[in-house]
């Protein structure tokens, strides 16, 4: 329901590496949603991409992962960490 | 109270197919109780049947509209407590919004068929007793209060969980 728009031009999607922090930390959905004081359900949309955060709370994910909002979410794909450390290697 | 401190843990979301079956018995005791009012304008075995149909209607209808006025407990975003998050925040008001529409347009077109039917040269069938009334109030109550929730009810999509770490 939130994604819908009515005539307004469709914003351009909000990338996101949420899964991937989330993951290397060891957190579920709920701790995230704690911690950053958000219904369970909003993280997934989050990590989905299908709801784009206010401007308060990407900065209550960036002061929980301690990075800086463009590293968490981005107008353009994020290059995946392996390509990133191998990349170029065969 | 700002919307950091107020999150509580919520209920989880109730199945959808359970949501939308909620929504859809309001939907049909409502209808019971048109049909109801329809049959007791008959004679005879339809006025008597017209009243139990109502009487049901209204029943089934009361029921389910308990369960839409606390939407918490299937785990939809809701006003009362400021349970809500952000974006349970926006899916209310896109929701309200949606609402506030559907009812502007059924107030518009009910105003304008009571106006219609109760000129002396048409034959629209208007409300006369308190049986044919029951839909008419019920119908007011149902779009005032449990609209929003109700739209809530059937379009939010079950939680997809498969990211838990």
């Amino acid at each position: 329901m939130v994604a819908k728009t009515s005539g307004r031009p469709t914003p351009p999607p909000l990338f996101n590496r949420l899964p991937v922090l989330r993951a290397e930390r060891g957190l579920s959905r709920q701790d995230l949603a704690a911690a950053v004081d958000v219904n369970y359900q909003t993280i997934g949309y989050l990590e989905r991409g299908e709801y784009a955060p206010s401007l308060d709370l990407a900065m209550r994910l960036s002061e929980f992962f301690g990075l800086p909002i463009e590293a968490i979410f981005s107008r353009t794909p994020f290059t995946p960490l392996s390509e990133k450390v191998y990349g170029g290697q065969s | 109270m700002s919307l950091r401190t107020a999150i509580r843990t919520p209920r989880p979301l109730a199945p959808q197919r359970k949501r939308r079956r909620i929504v859809a018995a309001t939907g049909i005791g409502w209808s019971l109780m048109v049909l109801g009012a329809v049959l007791t304008s008959g004679s005879g075995e339809a006025s008597v049947l017209g009243h139990f149909v109502n009487g049901f209607g209204l029943g089934m209808t009361f029921a389910v509209y308990l369960m839409l006025m606390m939407p918490w407990k299937l785990g939809l975003p809701s006003l009362k407590g400021y349970q809500a998050d952000e974006r349970q925040h926006l899916q209310l008001l896109q929701a309200y919004t949606l609402a506030y529409r559907v009812i502007g347009v059924a107030v518009l077109l009910g105003a304008m068929y009571l106006l219609i039917g109760s000129d002396e040269g048409t034959r629209l069938p208007l409300p006369h007793t308190r049986e044919q009334w029951y839909p008419v109030f019920w119908a007011a109550i149902l779009l005032v209060g449990a609209l929003p929730t109700a739209i809530l009810a059937w379009t939010e999509p079950d939680f997809d969980d498969g990211g838990q770490a």
